[in-house]
């Protein structure tokens, strides 16, 4: 068993151990405005509010759009620009021609020019614009970027020429995560004392004949390769499921004396490889 | 031969774990001379031959600078010192050599010894690795200022006396050549573990280390006005962290303040020449 799977699992274990010392038990209501607890982290017998207690999905995405930094542009980069990447790792991303659009509120677009957006999720046990490869999980693009998708721009700055924000690598799955039913579990870190996750506490395993989630136990059960890497994609709270904006892959744009031209590089998500990536400001 | 740290967790190169060659390993085979003077074995992975790596006069001069050095490392062998990678067949030179160009992204500062923080300053970075092992790097595009040529002629902090507490040792200069120190070169490698279970780990580009010495303007055999007292930073160094794309085009990073509730300074840079 490998060291990270009992990072997890001991944690988990002890929690449960402890809810099982105390006769903890967990009831949530449908109606997640009363919605009540009885956690591990309250004393016997105490009621907890988890709606009070636990942040909800609308508290949680409240701090998205600070989450990489409040945006703050200045003009000199505001507008249409269309463009190119270049280089061998290109052929990584979805398209080679790119649209970037800055506002002059800060906020922004950012799109891969491909044929057609992603289609529209509408089943949640079924995966989602992922795959598993011959080496592992592929979502979108090797780069992780999907094509036909507009990323919304986080944490937009302008420092004197350079451009730079952030494009959240989850934000595809978003309709589909909202799909999903959030899986409680005890959590004593949280102050209710539970946590929701997108899928029971397990670790992920690949292999070529597919994959698995192993439990605290060590039983493997089977899982499309699709769902399970499009899962990694969510979050939730103990209402609903969104997609995770705690990742981003952070793009550097410098301004051309004449202002009409970005240039700087693209990188894949985890820094892997990168592509050169030119636009000239378009008519307004 | 594990890797010095500045602030930064990083290992070397691993013996039989590796996910590209190097530029300096090439395509190319090298003979692996016995000992004994048998006949040649071919060890492991491919080896540059010097002489055959690529073509142009980088090469030609790292052949010369390694051509009396009889030592040869398997690639995955190859130290980060530049120094100690010129003494190796096979080590020298690498794909970081050139003149890069570069900017920090988001609002990037850096952090002093005496705990305060600067910005970095605006404009271009031009980094620049020498085949000699040497590298430097510029910010902005101001000239640098003027050395000192007398005791009251010391522009960094001119007007200023130690008592003072003269601030000019403490930021970075613009216009300023810095000498790097602690110049590191690793090549490209596999991340240690896999993201999950079963999956090939990463690939990880080629990676470059070094630290920029805050107290150089001011280290000079001239006379200065500033004493030691009121300006000198001595041993304060900004460690930088940086990863090249596959076709060696580019570099990204930071420099990864020791201050936890201080956000990295998020940098990159394109290649303009070289190697």
């Amino acid at each position: 068993m490998k060291p990270l799977l009992l990072d997890r699992i001991i944690p988990t274990l002890m929690v449960f151990a402890c809810g099982a010392c105390d006769g903890a038990r967990s009831v949530i209501a449908e109606e997640e405005a009363r919605a009540v607890v009885e956690g591990p982290s309250a004393s016997p017998g105490a009621q907890v509010n988890v709606q009070h207690e636990c942040a909800g999905m609308e508290q949680i995405l409240a701090t998205r759009s600070t989450w990489h930094g409040s945006s703050k542009s200045g003009e000199s980069h505001v507008g249409r620009w269309r463009g190119s990447l270049g280089g061998s790792a290109a052929s990584g991303f979805p398209a080679s021609d790119v649209l970037l659009i800055l506002n002059s509120n800060d906020t922004g677009t950012f799109e891969f020019l491909s044929e057609a957006p992603p289609p529209r999720p509408d089943d949640p046990s079924q995966g989602y614009l992922c795959d598993g490869s011959v080496s592992g999980g592929i979502c979108g693009t090797p780069s992780g970027f999907v094509g036909g998708f507009e990323y919304e721009l986080q944490g937009v700055v302008a420092r004197d020429r350079v451009l730079s924000f952030v494009l959240l690598d989850a934000d595809p799955w978003a309709l589909w995560c909202e799909l999903q039913t959030p899986v409680q579990r005890a959590d004593a870190a949280q102050p209710c004392g539970f946590s929701w996750d997108i899928v029971p506490l397990s670790m992920e395993r690949w292999a070529a004949t597919g994959c698995e989630q192993v439990d605290a136990a060590g039983n493997g059960e089977p899982i499309d390769c699709s769902l399970m890497y499009a899962l990694e994609r969510c979050k939730c709270a103990f209402d609903g499921c969104f997609a995770s904006f705690y990742s981003g892959i952070e793009v550097g744009l410098s301004l051309s004396n004449d202002a009409q031209e970005l240039s700087g590089s693209l990188w894949f998500k985890s820094n892997v490889d990168a592509a050169l990536l030119r636009l000239r400001r378009q008519p307004p | 031969m594990k890797a010095r740290v500045f602030g930064l967790r990083r290992d070397g190169p691993r013996l039989g774990q590796r996910g590209r060659v190097s530029y300096a390993a090439g395509s190319a085979l090298i003979s692996f001379a016995l000992g004994c003077g048998g006949d040649g074995l071919v060890v492991g992975e491919e080896m540059a031959r010097v002489g055959d790596v690529g073509s142009g006069e980088s090469e030609s001069t790292a052949a010369t600078a390694a051509g009396s050095n009889a030592a040869v490392a398997l690639v995955a062998e190859c130290p980060p010192s530049p120094a100690e990678r010129q003494a190796l067949l096979g080590c020298w030179p690498t794909r970081h050599l050139g003149r890069w160009r570069g900017f920090f992204m988001g609002n990037p500062s850096y952090e002093l010894a005496n705990g305060s923080v600067r910005d970095f300053p605006l404009g271009d970075l031009v980094l620049t690795l020498e085949l000699g092992g040497s590298g430097s790097l510029t910010f902005g595009a101001a000239a640098p200022p003027a050395p000192p040529t007398a005791a009251g002629d010391a522009p960094l902090c001119a007007g200023t006396l130690p008592a003072a507490g003269c601030l000019g040792p403490l930021q970075i200069i613009v216009g300023f050549v810095y000498s790097l120190e602690q110049i590191e070169m690793l090549d490209a490698d596999v991340e240690p573990n896999s993201r999950i279970t079963g999956e090939l780990p990463l690939p990880i580009g080629e990676r470059l280390y070094f630290g920029i010495p805050l107290g150089q303007p001011w280290q000079t055999d001239a006379p200065r006005k500033c004493g030691a007292e009121g300006c000198f930073v001595v041993g304060q160094s900004l460690p930088i962290s940086l990863t090249m794309s596959e076709d060696g085009q580019a570099l990204r990073g930071a420099y990864v303040p020791l201050a936890q509730n201080q956000r990295p300074g998020r940098v990159e840079f394109l290649r303009e020449s070289g190697p």
